[in-house]
């Protein structure tokens, strides 16, 4: 009875499903990597901020 | 290493959602695949729910210590709470559509729990930006951020148990229902949950440093 039960197999099966995996892991990595890249130049500017408030 | 948990944070989301999609999930009628979608709608809950106890934390601090950085803090967390509220609602929705059929139904208390958490924070915003008075602001915003969590906790954890609810592991039994049972789906939702979490945290910790920068370059303007 539980294999009545409707489920995507076909498209396991025809292995696109790794084509919707790849795509979801791209947008998120993409994400990811924008949010690493924003970190650094907000270190960048705290360093920056901390040098100028140095000098004074 | 410092970014430690970064990194933790995409490798537990990416590994849900590929194992997400590839591992074997209970066949349940109704449910159907979208029963994957408890990786992705219910880490959304437990980001904000982390990020609101954050926010509670620095609240409960600035009362005992009074120093302006918790306040800052509190109102950062709250922010990152209140965003991953709106994926949460969204993907909620989508999700009700397919196996309640419709997007939104009062007869739910969870759903009616969630608007109100999120309109009591809402409310928190608008009471910050109408206080001029930093200190003032501080004091108050703190005050009503224990007033907001307690009210979030019994509306999205307390009053759905205590009425029949279509969310599962509600209406008297406070437990995921038979799917939580599957051993393959908790491989995946733990991580998921961690990471999303974990992902929050990165997020306040980005913001918070972002609005420290403002503040130090806004006080060296007024030098």
């Amino acid at each position: 009875m539980d294999n009545q039960v409707e489920m995507a197999d076909l498209l396991r099966s025809d292995g696109k499903i790794y084509v919707v995996i790849a795509i979801l892991s791209v947008i998120f990595l993409a994400l990811a990597t924008y949010l690493l890249l924003q970190d650094r130049k907000i270190k960048q500017l705290e360093n920056k901020l901390n040098k100028k408030s140095d000098h004074h | 290493m410092k970014h430690w948990y970064k990194y933790l944070s995409i490798i537990f989301i990416l590994f849900s959602i590929i194992c997400g999609f590839l591992l074997d999930v209970p066949r349940l009628p109704i449910l159907n695949e979208s029963i994957r979608n408890l990786y992705f709608h219910v880490p959304m809950w437990f980001a904000m729910l982390a990020q609101m106890s954050v926010s509670l934390y620095f609240a409960l601090q600035y009362l005992s210590k009074n120093n302006a950085l918790a306040d800052t803090k509190s109102v950062t967390a709250a922010k990152i709470g209140f965003f991953f509220s709106i994926p949460g609602l969204i993907t909620g929705m989508l999700w009700a559509k397919v196996t309640w059929g419709t997007y939104w139904t009062f007869s739910d208390p969870k759903l009616n729990g969630v608007a109100m958490a999120i309109l009591v924070y809402m409310a928190y915003f608008v009471l910050r930006n109408s206080v001029t008075d930093e200190i003032k602001k501080a004091k108050v915003s703190a005050v009503y951020n224990i007033f907001a969590y307690v009210m979030m906790i019994v509306f999205i954890m307390i009053l759905p148990r205590l009425e029949d609810s279509l969310h599962p592991g509600n209406g008297g039994n406070p437990a995921f229902s038979k799917y939580d049972l599957d051993s393959n789906m908790r491989i995946v939702f733990y991580p998921a949950v961690v990471g999303w979490v974990l992902f929050s945290f990165w997020m306040y910790l980005s913001k918070l440093k972002l609005t420290l920068l403002q503040q130090e370059m806004n006080e060296q303007e007024n030098l």
